[in-house]
């Protein structure tokens, strides 16, 4: 029977983390397509070993562009998109389900240490889908959920991903999602400042409180708590998190965060308890991010901690 | 209440739920169905909670 899915992977370099990825896709059935953008390591011949059909392409400063290229040569009905480090753990039924099924697009959970987020995975080539974004490639429109899981196995990306986006900025200079980009690399690199900057020009350029918006404020206030130390601006930065997202418990940890450095221990535990019982009312049928220990485990800790603190304190007001 | 002042109410009192009252006000207003209902739920339990322990830990009552 001829498969009705084909896997399209884009690859350079990725010898280290591919045969896990390829392994989770062996019981299922499915050609495997593979993107090769100038591999010099085994990559090619283990997706070969695989049976993967194997199309050489040029970057050209887009991946959105050799996305949908290496797109244009599969003739399934159903497509499904891995990166060549995620690794499929769970829900393998669920996709063989969904591929027997009505067209539709669907996300999966992917998680990378303590992090959950989602992204549309699997789709029916008779939505018209194409990748958009030449840096980071997303698939546009709402997808149902799919009880699929994969998990993303650390690595280390083969092309200079600031670079790309210099060329992006150049390319688009109005655009504000270049200079979003550009404050995550900051971000990640930990150049602190640059981060700050970057964030304020997007905010700035930005106006709409989308997810990307929210994101950026919240790490503002991250930066301002733990590095800067300036508890009025994170409070400021988180402000529009809460207001649009009451119920992401990461918001009112940080709060919690805030007031605790500040050693009011009081609002501090109200704001961890405000984590834990909002946390709890979060749908997470949501693109939004998750981090999953900011639901229970880390404001339960973190209010036992206050309570131990602020009896510590009352004590010693009553020695004095 | 605007937003802010209902926020400024809250990070100075979040112990009480007035300003949560007001938030799911706000929130209802807004036509968010799902964040007025996270609040009021919150309202529910944080507030039947501290009927039994204070942030200190002793009993209140």
């Amino acid at each position: 029977m001829k498969p009705p899915l084909t896997v399209h992977i884009l690859t350079k370099d990725n010898g280290d983390t591919i045969i896990p990825c390829l392994e989770g896709l062996s019981q299922i059935n499915c050609h495997l397509l593979v993107g090769d953008l100038g591999s010099r390591d085994e990559t090619i011949g283990i997706c070969g070993s695989f049976g993967a059909k194997i199309e050489r392409l040029s970057l050209n400063d887009d991946f959105a562009k050799a996305r949908n290229h290496l797109l244009s040569k599969a003739d399934t009905p159903w497509h499904l998109m891995l990166e060549p480090w995620e690794n499929m753990v769970s829900g393998l039924e669920s996709l063989v389900e969904a591929v027997c099924g009505p067209p539709a697009s669907y996300r999966f959970s992917i998680f990378e240490n303590d992090i959950m987020s989602k992204s549309t995975r699997l789709w029916h080539r008779s939505l018209g889908l194409k990748w958009e974004n030449p840096v980071y490639s997303s698939l546009p429109g709402s997808a149902f959920d799919l009880p699929v899981v994969l998990t993303s196995l650390p690595h280390q990306s083969a092309y200079d991903i600031d670079d790309l986006i210099c060329k992006w900025q150049d390319r688009c200079p109005l655009s504000s999602e270049p200079v979003y980009y550009r404050s995550c690399i900051e971000l990640k690199s930990k150049n602190w400042d640059a981060f700050l900057n970057y964030a304020e020009l997007y905010l700035h350029q930005e106006k709409k409180p989308k997810m990307a918006y929210i994101m950026t404020s919240y790490y503002m206030a991250m930066v301002y708590t733990y590095i800067k130390k300036d508890g009025q601006k994170a409070v400021n930065a988180l402000i529009p998190c809460l207001t649009q997202q009451p119920t992401m418990a990461e918001f009112w940890c940080l709060l919690g965060d805030i007031y605790y450095a500040a050693s009011d221990y009081k609002r501090a535990y109200e704001f961890y308890q405000n984590a834990q019982l909002l946390g709890q009312r979060r749908k997470n049928n949501t693109e939004w991010p998750m981090e999953i220990s900011k639901y229970k485990e880390y404001p339960e800790k973190m209010m036992q901690s206050c309570l131990k603190l602020n009896q510590s304190a009352r004590a010693y007001v009553r020695q004095s | 209440m605007d937003l802010a002042q209902i926020l400024i109410d809250l990070l100075d009192k979040p112990d009480i739920p007035r300003p949560y009252r007001e938030l799911q006000k706000y929130f209802a207003n807004a036509n968010r169905p799902e964040e007025a209902a996270a609040i009021a739920s919150l309202l529910e339990r944080k507030f039947e909670k501290k009927n039994e322990t204070t942030t200190d830990g002793s009993h209140s009552n």
